[in-house]
């Protein structure tokens, strides 16, 4: 009964952490996904079909926005309250969770640092950042199923992430990676054929394969580019220290990339060696995550708001360190 | 939990309170941009774009020439750098050479 009080701290606490930002206009790119205009809405149906043909694989995340939107004429107040109350619902998911596998201490440590971590304020305060928040909602939602034994389920939910941004389609990877790590006895070889076999249609939603974008093969530039950020970004969790909605990536020098990405190869061989460890699943999840990155030319760079999904196993393997597990 | 969890969560929540407090403008946002990375032009662009937005032209004039001084200008900033520079010298009568 008390670690209940003890979390719903927690959760008052990041509400006041997230006060300064509430009373806020719109800023930057907010205008282009969160403000839209108020006459934008013609009508239930007419709003969600128009969003859905538009950009199916943004489609969950455009809709909240025009709902919000329209209910509350355009309030940035509303909206960033829904941002909030998205991230206290994906804290209580990841508590949930952690409240399976480890002592409470451990479990509250855990969703106290995935909550209030200062790395999330880009997530939660940006509102053009939501995406980052409804794929972390439907990631949470498949693990906390998965983990409860029923994969067909979490299927549903990992599917659902692609509605959220294209990179949602991450999340049918990182479920089976979650269950294969865990050793959850309800996911046999035949869970993980059946998994890959129906995964085929929301992946082709999460490629944007429906709006015919033409993608090209990340340079080596790139690649080493996203190496260095991705490091560093993740560096950030242990010395929050220097953020900025705009990393100077473009001076990071080659080298430095190509040195990040030996450790992260180097990393990930590490990490499926010792499949028991938490920082094993750390490394090999935020690797899965930066994966379209090493693969294809992507327009947008790195940002802080692209480290929300990775914070979930990085928050779990810091409340199992406090919970005195191998870690 | 033990004294020094909640060391840690009380240092995440005033960190987090002070991050938050950037994001209640554009303004404070990009101010807090530029003093992360004072070479990258981008925040220097939108910084102002910001003070141009409030009818601030000098100092939107001072950030953009600052921007231009980078001379690391990427297709995208170029672009925004001169319907920044148009827009100020047609309202604000702030014209310059080059935008950049």
């Amino acid at each position: 009964m008390r670690h209940r009080w003890v979390l719903l701290c927690l959760l008052g606490l990041t509400g006041l952490a997230y006060t300064p930002s509430l009373g806020g206009d719109y800023v930057y790119e907010d205008s282009h996904d969160g403000a839209l205009p108020a006459d934008d809405w013609s009508g239930w149906p007419a709003t969600i079909g128009s969003v859905l043909s538009v950009a199916p694989s943004y489609s969950g995340t455009m809709a909240i926005y025009r709902v919000v939107g329209h209910l509350t004429a355009m309030s940035p107040l509303a909206q960033r309250g829904i941002s909030l109350s998205l991230h206290l619902l994906n804290g209580l998911l990841l508590w949930w969770i952690a409240s399976r596998l480890w002592p409470p201490s451990g479990a509250l440590l855990a969703a106290g640092l995935f909550l209030l971590h200062p790395i999330q304020t880009e997530s939660v305060a940006y509102i053009a950042a939501r995406s980052e928040l409804v794929m972390g909602l439907a990631l949470l939602l498949a693990l906390l199923v998965a983990e409860r034994g029923w994969p067909m389920l979490a299927w549903v939910f990992a599917a659902s992430a692609v509605v959220s941004k294209p990179a949602g389609g991450l999340v049918l990877l990182l479920v089976p990676l979650w269950a294969w790590w865990r050793r959850l006895p309800t996911w046999t070889p035949t869970t993980y054929v059946l998994w890959g076999v129906a995964c085929w249609t929301p992946f082709l939603v999460a490629l944007g394969i429906w709006q015919a974008r033409p993608l090209a093969w990340a340079s080596p530039e790139m690649l080493g580019g996203t190496g260095a950020a991705w490091t560093r970004l993740l560096a950030l969790w242990v010395l929050p220290w220097g953020q900025t909605i705009d990393h100077d990536w473009a001076r990071v020098p080659l080298r430095v990339g190509v040195g990040a990405g030996l450790l992260w190869a180097g990393g990930l061989c590490w990490a499926v060696r010792r499949r028991e460890s938490w920082w094993g699943l750390v490394t090999a999840w935020s690797g899965l995550l930066v994966l379209p990155r090493a693969i294809w030319q992507l327009g947008e760079g790195l940002h802080e708001h692209h480290l929300y999904a990775a914070t979930i196993p990085l928050s779990l393997a810091t409340g199992a360190l406090w919970a005195g597990r191998r870690v | 939990m033990r004294p020094i969890g909640w060391g840690l969560i009380l240092g995440c929540v005033l960190l987090t309170a002070h991050r938050a407090t950037v994001w209640r403008s554009d303004e404070a946002l990009w101010t807090a941009a530029v003093r992360v990375t004072p070479a990258a032009p981008r925040p220097l662009i939108n910084l102002a774009a910001a003070y141009a937005r409030q009818g601030r032209w000098a100092e939107a004039h001072q950030w953009l020439h600052r921007a231009s001084d980078t001379r690391r200008l990427t297709a995208w900033d170029r672009q925004w750098a001169t319907r920044l520079h148009d827009f100020l010298c047609v309202t604000a009568g702030f014209c310059c050479a080059s935008s950049g």
